[in-house]
């Protein structure tokens, strides 16, 4: 009898090369997002097919209307061209804003852009979403991104369900910020101030010095 | 009536506003709450973390089923897209790879059931080219014996477990296993004969 078995010996012979990680990773992440893909036009198709009701519906109202319409009373047409449908300030689950300022004064908590971010931002984008947080969204030119949210409460609405290697708490201001990434890459920094919780989360992953920097920028 | 004419609430286009930022707000509710999984360099950043961990054995467990490296690396990528969907909440690093065992075994087994296989033995091959005919003579009785011995005896001799953990891994009573793994010897020491060298401890 011998210690390592002959079986053990052959195992040794399968192992997961560089080669077959890469194309595991890039067939993995192409499925992903294929399938979030598919999952958006089910959503806009079901949408699109609510809308559909929903004008069905208006119209018949309004030809039963204009069948008992009487003088002094505004038809559904007449408020239908009032007051438009569709409002160009709503996103999906909420309303956007033009700056960190507009967002900041309708939402009611103190926001202001972010510059110490490891990536120079393109695009940037404000909105409210739920009524129940404020989100602030930086795009780079290479794809990066990072999202800025301020809850109305303290409940975690960082939106990261993944499970980081790396979970850590510091101190700022005598507030604990807790920091999350993997290895020595940081994504993600969380905290709770004046009843508020906030959170920055970043695509790429960045050091922890620059992840405190950022968050201490939101802070103060 | 003019009041409530003036009450947009109230009234047919205020009803049609409301019914669109409802269909709006449902439509998008799964995109802003996961919009982790939007975030491409993390999700890749985690794969690279679980194979590091785990990617090497994976592979050997669905090798043991399906004795061919493509079908195997379909497997692993298989487990790691359910585990990015289903997202479980692990209780320690023991229960991540006790899950992804799981997960691995059971596509394999699909697999086997559902798929035709590919013929190749890159194992088999490599272990000839080696001019080790005493692993390949080996490999071979393994490869005789019927799926749930083979996948009995490599959990248990090439990942360590203990026959209750495996009970707990294939979803089977632990009784069930120390028997199969007993006629799974068995049946390699009549094919292995003198190069049978599996321990006997349970």
């Amino acid at each position: 009898m011998i210690s390592v078995s002959k079986y053990n010996e052959i195992m040794e012979h399968i192992e997961l090369t560089d080669e077959m990680r890469e194309r595991i990773i890039s067939n993995v992440s192409a499925k992903q997002k294929r399938r979030r893909i598919s999952r958006m036009i089910s959503a806009a198709l079901g949408a699109a097919a609510c809308i559909v009701v929903v004008f069905g519906a208006v119209t018949v109202m309004k030809n039963t209307d204009s069948m008992n319409k009487k003088p002094d009373k505004p038809t559904v047409n007449e408020q239908l061209t009032s007051t438009p449908i569709v409002d160009d300030t709503l996103t999906y689950g909420g309303t956007s804003y033009n700056s960190a300022a507009e967002l900041s004064k309708d939402f009611g908590v103190e926001i202001h852009d972010i510059s110490k971010l490891p990536f120079d931002v393109m695009n940037a984008s404000y909105s409210i979403m739920f009524d129940s947080f404020a989100e602030a969204d930086y795009y780079g030119k290479n794809g990066e991104d990072c999202c800025f949210r301020v809850g109305k409460d303290t409940e975690n609405i960082t939106g990261e369900y993944y499970e980081f290697t790396t979970v850590e708490t510091e101190k700022l201001s005598g507030i604990d910020i807790t920091l999350k990434g993997y290895g020595d890459s940081y994504h993600i920094a969380s905290w709770v101030k004046d009843g508020h919780f906030y959170s920055v989360s970043l695509s790429r992953g960045t050091d922890k010095d620059n992840l405190l920097e950022i968050a201490d920028e939101v802070m103060n | 009536m003019e009041l409530a004419l003036q009450d947009n609430s109230l009234s047919p286009t205020g009803i049609v506003r409301r019914i669109f930022l409802a269909i709006y707000s449902f439509a998008a509710l799964p995109f802003a709450k996961k919009r982790s999984v939007a975030k491409t360099d993390s999700q890749e950043q985690y794969l690279r973390v679980i194979m590091d961990k785990y990617g090497s054995r994976l592979l050997r467990l669905a090798y043991s089923y399906l004795h061919n490296m493509q079908d195997s690396e379909e497997i692993l990528q298989d487990a790691l897209m359910k585990l990015l969907d289903k997202a479980p909440v692990f209780e320690s690093d023991e229960h991540e790879k006790a899950w992804l065992m799981r997960v691995t075994a059971n596509l394999s087994k699909n697999r086997i059931e559902y798929n035709k296989l590919r013929a190749a033995d890159e194992l088999k091959d490599e272990l000839v080219a080696e001019e080790r005919q005493d692993l390949s003579f080996v490999w071979d009785a393994v490869k005789e014996l019927p799926e749930n011995y083979r996948e009995v005896i490599h959990l248990f001799y090439e990942e360590g477990y203990q026959t209750d953990e495996i009970a707990d891994i294939l979803g089977e009573s632990g009784a069930n296993i120390r028997t199969r793994l007993k006629r799974a010897r068995e049946k390699l020491r009549e094919i292995l004969k003198e190069e049978y060298d599996f321990c006997e401890q349970v």
